[in-house]
């Protein structure tokens, strides 16, 4: 009967969801242009970026990225809290396979010489990529999340192939940049309040020869926000420094 | 400085406190960021108020900014809109929090980072109030939504764990609805500034309607269900009990209502709103009745608080339904939008001042059964609060809450049920008063004085901040309901440019509802003391707590989009 309702319910969820959002998708009404039009006469002109994804979300609905940014900040932070809180309850426990190289203990089977050898190697280029897709952001597909990511994934091999902690993969380093660039962000996106350029305005869109000058700072501030706080929070995943 | 930078100072500013808190989190010692904390607080909350008290003048003049966010000068960017409506939100989240926050320093949660998720959801909540654009109205949603699972973790409590997921899921998988939505709209309007949407509407036809229509469901339910009417609102009850007291506060006071409001911009634009908003009336009357009952059914405190809360924002949500259907150019729609919004100002001072009281006095028993826990007063004292400052404040907001004299409630109320007669949902409202009424005589248990002296002694919760952030909130009940007519006056002139006349309450007479409230009170004290007395109220109460199950919360989803749909496509009405 239980069984039988849940099936019930199931199959009705389904029908409604499927009956209320397919006409949405299959529409037949011709693309809107309007939009498309305008940042292919103006997006260059307007803030100086050959890639118009970035000329978007950096320049036009700079305040969208800026939202999801704090989305980001806060979920790390509340993951940062829960894992702390589990920490704190299962510190007799066995350690996590993945563990880092202080802890390093016999039960770590999967930690082996081959992977150290291939994660430490990697980590640099693998850093340099990422930093690569961060700074050419406004030419090439990339920008700050994306290349923040990828350096993130490069901490985190520098965490897996290092015997010794390094600067890079010392939480504290880390969450000092992050919190850094954090502030750098907001007062980026202020100061044109006091500029005359309005909340999220260019501030220093004029007397520059670099013409995507804002796009690039705000690409290398997102960034780094983005690959230490991800960092931080993969190698306090992996039973790495609590010093959070 | 530019009236620009003064309304967006509730958006930077708590922004800027959360990266200064973050930073001297990270390079000074503790005590250096506690300072730093204050001064956030006082950045984030208390310049925005000051801000705010030169707005009122221009908002008073019906002075509207209508903006794009930076200096394009295209319809491609962020569009804000400051009027009256966003003026009123966004002074409610002030008035709320300040106190909340002053309450939380004491016995909220005592993380390094609460303050900083704190803020930012401030900014987010302003944002929300201020936007006038589909997808950033999406990505503040998204910011509220994610610091609220964060506060409600931030309990550390098992359940607490499993009610931010459960909250995390639900609407999550709702805000993919809301983003197809946006799409659909956008499809077929090439826009996503409101007023650009609300002007491709008007040539549309066949399956372009459709689409419209559909988008616009999709969009609203998802909306809604951060409201938490009924059927949206399995998730509200686990959520609002298990976070930590101030969280409570907060997000029963302050944040279900904002989104409902927010949506007011979009729903405005849309001509024809009838239908949307009969709906939308009988949702918010079921629900107050249904969130009356199953508060009335539940033994622990936290819990009938949060039901309870779901039962008010029924009221919220009925005026809100019916000033839609009436219209918000006439005088009757105008009115009751503005009394919708003060009777959400009224339940969030009562709504968070029952939180941090009931709250204190619950951790000061150690209980939060309500039938075991007694004589919170004496406990209190013992823990060394001197001046009953916790009874005092639960007195009033129970007098609000319940509708009696002479707090905010009373008049609140007593105009919203006025204004709705007529209506089929005014029946349920009328019961729902009474039951309120009971519900809370049944939690008022907790302060009578106890048999059995308790001998265990915990730290003292008692600190000048914590009684500040009271009488803050219990002076608000009083004034609000001593100036009430003035408090009215002010919101409806305020809020008189979107779209309707500047109507007041004139036939109105308090005198006459003194003696229903009356009648309604004894109704009430009869079936409490029949239910107290008897066996019935031990066998009307559930024994195990609310069990939560996802396909009943999509269900309940589902099925408002089918009756939405249904009703707007096959009757037709909206757009």
């Amino acid at each position: 009967m239980k069984r039988t309702l849940f099936i019930i319910k199931l199959i009705f969820i389904l029908l409604i969801l499927a009956l209320a959002i397919f006409p949405v998708i299959l529409s037949s009404h011709s693309w809107p242009v309007v939009s498309r039009d305008y940042l292919y006469e103006n997006a260059l002109s307007d803030t100086g970026a050959v890639n118009t994804v970035s000329s978007i979300y950096l320049g036009y609905r700079a305040m969208d990225t800026l939202g999801e940014t704090l989305v980001l900040l806060v979920s790390i932070t509340g993951t940062m809290g829960i894992l702390i809180n589990l920490g704190r309850e299962n510190e007799e426990e066995e350690a996590v396979s993945f563990s880092l190289a202080p802890e390093k203990r016999a039960t770590n089977a999967q930690r082996t010489h081959l992977l150290e050898v291939v994660a430490s190697k990697l980590g640099p280029v693998v850093l340099l990529f990422g930093f690569y897709v961060m700074l050419y952001g406004h030419i090439s597909p990339g920008g700050g999340f994306q290349g923040g990511v990828i350096v993130a994934s490069a901490i985190v091999f520098l965490a897996l192939g290092t015997e010794t902690q390094t600067k890079l993969t010392n939480t504290n380093v880390l969450g000092r940049i992050e919190s850094l660039s954090f502030l750098v962000l907001i007062i980026a996106a202020t100061s044109g309040v006091f500029f005359e350029s309005g909340f999220f305005g260019n501030p220093i869109k004029s007397g520059s020869s670099l013409s995507a000058n804002f796009i690039i700072l705000l690409n290398i501030i997102i960034g780094l926000k983005v690959g230490t706080s991800i960092a931080v929070m993969c190698i306090a995943m992996m039973g790495g420094r609590r010093g959070h | 400085m530019s009236i620009e930078s003064l309304f967006l100072s509730p958006v930077y500013l708590p922004m800027l406190g959360a990266a200064l808190i973050l930073v001297t989190k990270h390079f000074f010692t503790d005590r250096q960021r506690r300072v730093v904390e204050y001064l956030s607080a006082l950045i984030a909350f208390v310049l925005p108020l000051i801000a705010f008290t030169f707005l009122i003048q221009p908002v008073l003049a019906h002075h509207q900014v209508h903006m794009i966010l930076g200096t394009w000068e295209t319809a491609l960017g962020i569009h804000y809109h400051f009027d009256g409506l966003s003026f009123l939100l966004i002074s409610l989240n002030l008035l709320i929090s300040i106190p909340v926050w002053l309450y939380s320093r004491k016995t909220g949660p005592h993380q390094e980072t609460f303050t900083v998720i704190f803020l930012i959801q401030s900014a987010s909540i302003a944002a929300t109030s201020l936007t006038a654009d589909l997808f950033n109205l999406f990505v503040c949603l998204e910011v509220m939504g994610v610091t609220s699972y964060v506060l409600v973790a931030s309990s550390e409590k098992d359940e607490a764990l499993l009610s931010s997921f459960t909250y995390l899921i639900f609407s999550a998988t709702a805000m993919v609805f809301f983003l197809i939505g946006t799409f659909g709209l956008y499809r077929i309007s090439g826009s996503l500034a409101y007023d650009t949407i609300a002007l491709a509407k008007n040539s549309l036809s066949g399956s372009d309607l459709l689409v419209a229509r559909l988008s616009l469901v999709l969009i609203v339910v998802s909306v809604l269900l951060r409201t938490a009417v009924i059927p949206l609102s399995g998730w509200l009850v686990g959520a609002h009990s298990n976070a930590p007291h101030a969280v409570s506060a907060l997000l029963s006071g302050v944040l279900i209502k904002i989104p409902l409001f927010a949506l007011v911009r979009l729903l405005l634009l849309v001509t024809g709103t009838e239908l949307l908003g009969s709906i939308l009336a009988w949702a918010g009357g079921i629900s107050t009745l249904v969130g009356i009952i199953m508060a009335l059914r539940e033994h622990h405190a936290k819990r009938l608080l949060a039901y309870s809360s779901v039962s008010q924002i029924g009221y919220v949500v009925a005026a809100y339904g019916l000033a839609l259907a009436s219209g918000l150019e006439t005088e009757k729609g105008a009115l009751l939008l503005a009394l919708a919004l003060l009777y959400s100002f009224s339940h969030a001072l009562a709504k968070a001042t029952l939180f941090m009281t009931v709250g204190r006095a619950t951790d000061a028993i150690g209980t939060k059964n309500l039938h075991r826990a007694r004589g919170a007063l004496s406990e209190l004292r013992a823990q060394g609060e001197r001046f009953p400052f916790t009874g005092i404040a639960y007195l009033i907001a129970f007098l609000s809450i319940s509708a009696l004299p002479p707090a905010i409630g009373f008049w609140g109320k007593n105009t919203l049920v006025y204004l709705t007669k007529g209506h089929g949902a005014t029946h349920l409202l009328s019961i729902t008063s009474v039951l309120t009424i009971v519900a809370y005589l049944k939690l008022s248990r907790i302060f009578l004085p106890s048999k059995t002296t308790g001998v265990q002694k915990t730290v003292s919760s008692c600190s000048v901040l914590t009684n500040l952030s009271l009488i803050i909130l219990t002076s608000l009940l009083l004034v609000g309901g001593i100036w009430y007519i003035e408090l009215q006056t002010f919101v409806v002139q305020v809020l008189a440019p979107l779209g309707a006349t500047t109507a007041t309450l004139t036939s109105y007479s308090a005198a006459q509802d003194l003696l229903k409230t009356g009648i309604t009170l004894s109704f009430a004290l009869l079936i409490f003391f029949i239910g107290s007395k008897t066996r019935f109220e031990k066998r009307f109460e559930v024994r195990k707590g609310p069990v939560v199950s996802f396909p009943n919360l999509f269900f309940g989803f589902a099925l408002l989009i089918a009756v939405m749909a249904w009703q707007l496509l096959i009757r037709g009405g909206v757009l």
